[in-house]
This record gives structure tokens, sequence and C-alpha cells, in this order.
């Protein structure tokens, strides 16, 4: 009886989801709203598209620590540099039905908490994403320098980062 | 010479630990790496000399510019609203002497904070300034109850326009965190530069590590003293002229 079973289901699934498709093409819509990911204001990535799809989330989370409790300020897997380059130009967000983030995640069903502390549009003030404002400090203290490449300041540390897919990084413009 | 069983034992780990570091790893350098953008160094430890002499009842420019710096924005209940840094009147018992200062986490050595937070998201960087890792607070406010110097909030509502620097958010504990994210891109603390701009100029900022900074040369010349010294917690923030 079983093994009766499980072809029926699998055959009216099968012919479920071909009607499905069949009706969505005929009237032009789809039953699911796609994620929206097109906007991007550089030219590339800090890594292949490939590879942040997969993987955006590793580099933030190894980034977010070595920010936090080290005091590295690195830009190449910056939150605020994400933000920066794909908020929406419209909204200024990367929320929002249309928002880079979160139409993504929406479509995969994956919530994010970033936004409940992180700011989801781009940086207002000083610094920005390349550069050191100048500022006022004592004299003894070493004169401003621009921030450095993520991989130069982690290979200093002596810590590795986790590159599951093997490529080698690629250096920032 | 002869030696015996144990300091053969130690001989011998110590030539393999030497061994065992990565290649181009040298300690030396790395106890050198004290520029802001190698990130924070245990070479120098960040803090603030107020003198309370110069510091008026009237002028609340350091709480104005944290305020903004930080994007701490009122609910008008004075009772919830975050508040990282206040100004504090003290008033003689018996002389009725009136003094102001400003008062924000201390950022102690041996921080109260830091020893009972259960998730280690109270943590005290190599730089001396004590922090909240957002990402580790669970909001079980342990670190409100044990700091003396009453100087962290708890975020209890959602927010939203947070400056990019400054992530905060609703359920975690915060405080004064020395304008962190300015000092490691070489700026000044920001009710410090206010202070100096708009205020009494009572705000010296600096490293007190370093024998040649400004702030260690006013230290070692005149007397100062911590709020609650009997605690002996060494406190990075410290005050002059204060009579308590």
């Amino acid at each position: 009886m079983r093994l009766l079973i499980a072809p029926i289901i699998v055959i009216l699934a099968t012919a479920g989801s071909v009607y499905g498709a069949y009706t969505s093409a005929k009237d032009g819509s789809r039953s699911v709203p796609q994620p929206d990911v097109r906007d991007a204001k550089g030219k590339h990535c800090v890594q292949p598209t490939s590879i942040m799809l997969r993987d955006h989330m590793v580099f933030l989370l190894h980034q977010r620590f070595v920010t936090v409790h080290d005091g590295i300020h690195a830009t190449r897997y910056s939150l605020i540099r994400c933000v920066n380059c794909h908020a929406n130009p419209v909204t200024h967000s990367v929320l929002g039905k249309n928002g880079f983030c979160e139409s993504c995640h929406t479509y995969n069903a994956v919530s994010i908490s970033c936004f409940s502390c992180h700011s989801p549009s781009p940086s207002q003030g000083t610094p920005g994403p390349n550069g050191v404002p100048s500022g006022i400090m004592e004299s003894s203290l070493r004169p401003t320098h621009g921030a450095r490449d993520f991989g130069t300041v982690i290979a200093q540390a002596s810590v590795h980062l986790v590159d599951p897919t093997g490529t080698s990084a690629r250096v920032l413009p | 010479m002869s030696i015996n069983r144990r300091q053969f034992l130690g001989a011998a780990a110590a030539a393999f630990a030497a061994t065992a570091l990565a290649p181009g790893f040298h300690l030396v350098e790395l106890a050198l790496a004290d520029s802001p953008e190698q990130g924070a160094s245990a070479l120098k430890r960040w803090g603030l000399l107020i003198d309370t002499a110069k510091c008026s009842t009237g002028c609340d420019a350091c709480v104005t510019a944290c305020n903004k710096a930080n994007g701490l924005v009122s609910h008008n209940r004075p009772e919830t609203d975050s508040q990282w840094i206040r100004k504090v009147t003290l008033r003689g018992e018996h002389t009725g002497y009136v003094q102001s200062l400003p008062v924000m986490c201390q950022h102690c050595a041996d921080a109260p904070c830091v020893d009972v937070c259960p998730t280690g998201a109270s943590f005290k960087r190599a730089d001396g300034i004590v922090l909240v890792d957002r990402h580790l607070c669970i909001g079980c406010r342990y670190c409100m109850m044990a700091c003396p110097y009453k100087a962290r909030s708890f975020v209890a509502e959602n927010i939203t326009g947070q400056i990019a620097e400054v992530p905060r958010g609703k359920g975690c504990v915060e405080g004064c965190t020395l304008c962190v994210e300015r000092i490691d891109r070489n700026k000044i603390p920001a009710c410090v530069e206010a202070c100096n701009e708009t205020g009494g100029k009572a705000m010296m900022f600096g490293d007190l590590k370093d024998p040649e900074s400004t702030i260690a040369k006013q230290l070692a010349s005149r007397p100062s003293t911590e709020i609650r010294a009997d605690l002996d917690l060494d406190t990075g923030v410290r005050y002059q002229h204060l009579d308590v």
C-alpha cells in the first residue's frame, strides 16, 4: 500500500508545481515576491557574488568580534560599508520591500537581527568607509593614517580568516 | 654545571613554545602595535582628567555633545532614558560649597561590571576602555547592579535612526564608550571636545600610560582623586579639585 501511495504523492506534487508555474507565466506574476538585489554603487563587491551569497554572514561574524573587542576598524567586511553601497537609492535603506538585505532574507525566510541595532541607512557623518577624518589629539599620539585593509590587519594579528570556498581574497581598489 | 629534571623540562617547553609560534609572528612587534588602525593596545590606557574647579553648574555641553555624537534620543521618560554622561551637583553638608561635575563610566581597571557579566558581554579592551558587546548582551542588567557609579542604562525601547558608527538597540545595556569609535579614528571623545570648545575647558583626554602625555603630567604634578576611591577600582576617569 505504501509503495502505491508514495508515487501518487510525487505525481500530484509535480503536477501542482507545473500548473502553478504555468499560471504564473500566463498572467505574468509570481506568487512569491522575488528579492530585489540590484542596488549597488560600486563596480564589484569585496568578494565574487557566488561567495558573498553563501558566506557574507561568516565574514560579518568574524569582523564584528575583531572590531568590537580588538578595536580594529577594517573596511573590507564592514557592515557600514555594505549598507553604504547597497542602500536603496530611493528609500536610503537596505530594509523594506525592495531593500537589498530584507527582500532577499524574506525570500529565503531568514530573519536578521543586525538592524535592530545597526543603522540600515548609509553613514551620514564622518568617517567615510575609505577615509579617516581629521581630529584633535595630543601631540604625543601618532598622526592620522588611512584605514588598513582587513587582510593585512588579520595577517599581522596572526589570525586567519576562514575562507570556506578556498578562493584567495581579492585586493580592494 | 648540571641541571635538574625540572629545569630541563622548563627549558624544553620554552624552546618548543618559541618554535611553535607562527612564522613571522614576533612578540615584540605585537607589543609595539599601538597605532589606532592596528587596534587597541595594552601599551596605552585611555583616561580622562576632570577639573571640577573649571566645571560650572549651569553648563551641560558635555552631556549635549554625548547625546548628539551617540544618537541618544530622549523619550521624555527621564527614569529610563539612556544616559551615558550626567552632570552631578554636590553641596557640602556643613560648608554649603557647591561643586558640579560630569559623571560617566569610570572605565575601571578592575571593573565590577566585567566581573558579574554572565555572558562576557561586559569586557575591557586592551587599552582600558570598558565596553558592552551588544552581540553578547542578554540584557540581564547585572552590570547595572554592580556598577557603583550608576553609569549604565538599559535600552527598553525600539530604536531607529541610529548613527551608523554607534549601533544601539532594544534589550541591551549600554554606557559611555569613551567614544571608542572616535578614539579608534584619532579623535577625542565628544564630551571632551565640547567642553574645550564651548564649556569650561575642564576635561582632558589622553593616555595614562604615556609619561609624556599632558594628562599623565597633570596627574603626576597635582593631586587628583577617584570617585569612591575606597573601592580601589583604579578608575580611568580621575578628578581634580573634587572635595568629597
